[in-house]
């Protein structure tokens, strides 16, 4: 048997209270809702102060006016609107694309033992290719048009969607899939049923990734002959040493990823809402 | 219809977890598998429900199985097993989908075991939003709904808090006191064990034989009073000398490992 | 810690002494390069000791591009650039970032450099001549290039307008070869060197050189205004490039026929020097040798006229010519 703790004679009721010292302060940072975009108008400030006193070159930093006086140019002149529609065009598609391959090719990896040891192997000699070192190729099989540029965003797209895929299905909890076989559901039906919206989360955080691979190979894609475009437009403004240019063609692309970031966001409360 | 294991092995890779193992559940009968824990009771249930093929020997059905019943042989898992992305309604619903059942036979079918589980309320909830044990009545909602013959219970009680357990004992006992269910119980609380089975079936440590069958010395309507009481528990202590033992040999080989 | 503070003392004595002995020594320059043939007097005058001899201690710095030599000498990494105009370097030098000095290559007629190419179908439909690419679809490496511009002398020369061209850029030279290869352009503008597989493995059909249609100042030596405070260092510079620059025109560009060095006991030493700067076999040297003035000097009406074209264009900032950028202190004009 446990010892009895020996018992105090008597409780010095008598003596003073003190209260016991609260030592659980900090280690729990909060986020602050303005924060984040007060620190954002700070920096752009500074910049712009920097700029105007001349304390960098304007062409090594040009300043955020300059840059925002190069989009509203672009934006009355019209050609933001060719650039972004042609840009969005190729983005969507390819993405649509390398997303719908994608994740046909992920769903068998993730179901077949065939399609996993032959497709994980191809995926993973393909996967590290840099895509901008296969345009030559491209061009040749596919010429200068819009399906090279198509295929360079599809590309990119499918093999971070088709890893991200089968990721999800392997993550979909075995005991769910037993438990359907128990009560006799079919295949199929297991798959639309189960693994797919077991899968979902994972597909929807490659969305984002893959969102974002399809716009840093939009730059990469209007390499090909490109006339109109973001990525061309970058590229045009690097060539000729026009800074200002090139930056404002970056804060649209950027601008465009927020947007795409939002947009998936606004997906997953929608889909997954049940998490 | 009943439920036969006959001579039923299996082998994980080297590690031998049953040996030869066979006993028969009759039509309503509710049989509880017991053991230490390591001794394949969940290998064995998977054996019977057909979701593992057993190395040597096999699961027999022998009969036909009652009328209108969807799935003979259904499972109530241990962590549930539900949608977490469907509502407490369309898990129920999910096992329904691909049978010959009609709209509105699935919504009496949903309905009825809904309400035979007390979960009406609840029917438009996600499982992340219910307790333990009321995630556990979905799991039973949804057995349910395809009217079983035998149920084919793995551990349902062990995730849950003492008194959820009670209540949900309690819930059993009342759903299989009619006999038209069998159930086949594994468990390693010989406390359920007693106060719901008709016949215990005690298991050796692993590999997996079958040490004793025991037959509870009264009806399941009778336990409820409380000269029955004494009774209980004293069947619950002879198992328990069947078995400690072999739990702490258990439990040690457990620890080396 | 006494070992170490004698260690930091004979670490900063060496330094000092380095210093000083620097100071005696030869002017530092570092100057930014190509490894291409268009730079020959350069790759000479480091080899052959000219910059030694006027008293430069020169260090070669190699790129793979001629924007980023412009840019690196606009930064400071380099102080003196030598390469070919574009668009991106007019752009630095309006911003008075950088001021030409001295002449380097030209498209000259009899010196092939780069050339016009036809595809093989478009060829066989019928474009035969430089004249013919009126209304084609040509692939250049970006726009605002040597390319693109040699290509609006030519609508200039035949009276076409630039509009009616479909000028696809593609980025790289290698991508242009391919485009052409591949049938998906009907020609491009190609330097000599990328063009010699393309032609000998029968992709593409040469329909003749820039030079013999439209000669043009084509690179030039360019540095930083800091740079040009010192005087000394930047005439050293030039003097040592002039003497490359008669030694290669007379030994190498005097010997040349139907664009060809022949390979002989004057011109071998200067071509291996060349072809060991450029990384070149011997045999693709001597078909691949840029006109350079033997004084150094520069086309200043033509690089004024490039000026104008781009900006006209809308690839460079309006608002300054060739007086603005050019150094006229040290540049001997046409």
């Amino acid at each position: 048997m446990l010892d009895r703790a020996p018992q105090r004679a008597k409780d010095d009721v008598s003596a003073e209270t003190r209260p016991v010292a609260f030592r659980g302060a900090g280690f729990v940072p909060g986020a602050s809702r303005f924060g984040g975009w007060i620190a954002l108008a700070v920096v752009i400030a500074l910049w712009q102060l920097a700029g105007t006193a001349r304390l960098v070159n304007p062409l090594f930093l040009p300043t955020p006016l300059a840059i925002c006086r190069a989009i509203y140019q672009l934006a009355m002149s019209g050609a933001l609107w060719q650039h972004l529609g042609y840009s969005l065009m190729r983005i969507g598609i390819g993405w649509l694309l390398g997303t719908a391959f994608g994740i046909a090719v992920g769903f068998a990896i993730g179901l077949s033992t065939l399609a996993r040891s032959v497709g994980i192997t191809f995926i993973s000699a393909l996967f590290p290719i840099p895509k901008i070192a296969l345009l030559p190729l491209l061009i040749l099989w596919l010429g200068i048009g819009e399906e090279p540029k198509i295929a360079t965003i599809a590309l990119g797209v499918f093999f971070s969607t088709a890893i991200s895929v089968y990721s999800g299905v392997d993550a979909v909890p075995r005991n769910l899939i037993r438990m359907a076989q128990s009560f006799n559901v079919p295949f199929a039906a297991i798959v639309r049923r189960v693994i797919w919206p077991g899968a979902l989360p994972s597909i929807l955080a490659g969305f984002r990734i893959t969102a974002s691979v399809a716009l840093l190979l939009v730059v990469s894609a209007e390499m090909i002959g490109a006339e109109y475009g973001i990525g061309a437009f970058v590229l045009q403004a690097g060539n000729l040493m026009q800074t200002d240019q090139l930056l404002a063609g970056v804060v649209i692309l950027s601008l465009f990823g927020l947007a795409i970031g939002k947009l998936i966001g606004l997906l997953e409360t929608r889909l997954l809402h049940w998490r | 219809m009943d439920l036969i294991a006959d001579h039923i092995s299996h082998c994980f890779g080297a590690l031998e977890v049953l040996d030869d193992v066979s006993f028969t559940v009759r039509a309503g009968e509710v049989v509880a598998i017991v053991g230490p824990s390591g001794c394949g009771k969940s290998t064995l249930l998977s054996i019977l429900g057909g979701l593992l093929q057993s190395s040597a020997g096999q699961a027999e059905l022998r009969g036909a199985p009652p009328a209108g019943s969807l799935n003979p042989l259904t499972f109530v898992f241990q962590d549930f097993a539900l949608l977490p992305w469907s509502t407490v309604e369309a898990n129920v619903e999910f096992p329904l989908l691909h049978t010959p059942l009609s709209a509105a036979e699935c919504r009496a079918q949903v309905d009825d075991a809904l309400r035979r589980t007390g979960l009406t309320d609840f029917r438009a909830t996600y499982p992340k939003q219910l307790s333990g044990g009321m995630r556990q009545r979905v799991g039973i909602a949804r057995a349910l709904a395809v009217r079983p013959a035998i149920l084919l219970m793995d551990e349902p009680l062990s995730a849950l808090d003492s008194q959820t357990r009670e209540l949900l004992m309690e819930d059993f006992i009342r759903l299989l006191a009619d006999g038209a269910m069998g159930a086949v119980y594994v468990t390693h609380n010989l406390e359920e064990a007693v106060r719901l089975a008709d016949r215990i079936v005690v298991l050796s440590r692993r590999p997996g034989r079958v040490r004793e069958v025991v037959t509870m010395p009264m009806t399941r309507s009778e336990r409820g009073s409380a000269e029955w009481r004494g009774k209980l528990l004293a069947v619950q202590n002879d198992l328990w000398s069947l078995i400690r033992n072999e739990a702490i040999d258990a439990e040690r080989e457990v620890q080396d490992a | 810690m006494r070992g170490i503070a004698r260690a930091a003392l004979a670490c900063v004595l060496m330094v000092a002494s380095g210093v000083i002995a620097r100071a005696d020594d030869a002017l530092k320059a570092r100057i930014g390069v190509l490894r291409l043939s268009s730079s020959a007097p350069v790759f000479i005058a480091q080899d052959k000791g000219y910059f030694r001899d006027a008293g430069l201690n020169v260090e070669l710095k190699f790129f793979d591009a001629a924007q980023p030599i412009a840019v690196a000498t606009t930064a400071g990494d380099v102080d003196f650039g030598i390469t070919a105009f574009t668009a991106g370097l007019y752009n630095l030098a309006g911003k008075g970032t950088l001021k030409v000095i001295g002449g380097m290559s030209r498209e000259k007629a009899g010196y092939p450099l780069i050339g016009y190419f036809a595809s093989n179908n478009a060829y066989a439909a019928g474009l035969r001549t430089p004249k013919d690419l009126a209304g084609k679809r040509i692939a250049v490496t970006q726009v605002g290039s040597s390319f693109h511009y040699s290509l609006g002398l030519l609508a200039d020369k035949y009276g076409f307008k630039l509009s009616d061209v479909k000028i696809v850029p593609l980025q790289s030279l290698s991508n242009a070869a391919a485009a052409l290869k591949g049938e998906t352009v009907d020609a491009a503008l190609l330097p000599v060197s990328t063009a010699r597989k393309l032609m000998d493995d029968g992709g593409a059909k040469l329909l003749g050189w820039v030079g013999d249609e439209t000669p043009w100042q084509l690179g030039a030596v360019f540095a930083s205004p800091k740079t040009l405070t010192n005087t000394a260092m930047v005439t050293r510079l030039l003097a040592a490039l002039d003497r490359a620059d008669r030694e290669y025109h007379d030994v190498i560009l005097a010997a040349m026929k139907d664009g060809t060095v022949p390979i002989n006991e004057q011109t071998k030493p200067l071509l291996e020097i060349i072809a060991k700067y450029t990384n070149l076999p011997l045999e693709q040297v001597v078909g691949n040798c840029a006109y350079i003035d033997p004084d150094g000097k520069l086309d200043v009406k033509n690089v004024d006229n490039q000026i104008k074209w781009l900006q006209a264009q809308g690839f460079v900032d309006k608002g300054f010519d060739a007086e603005a950028i050019v150094a006229k202190d040290f540049v001997k004009a046409d």
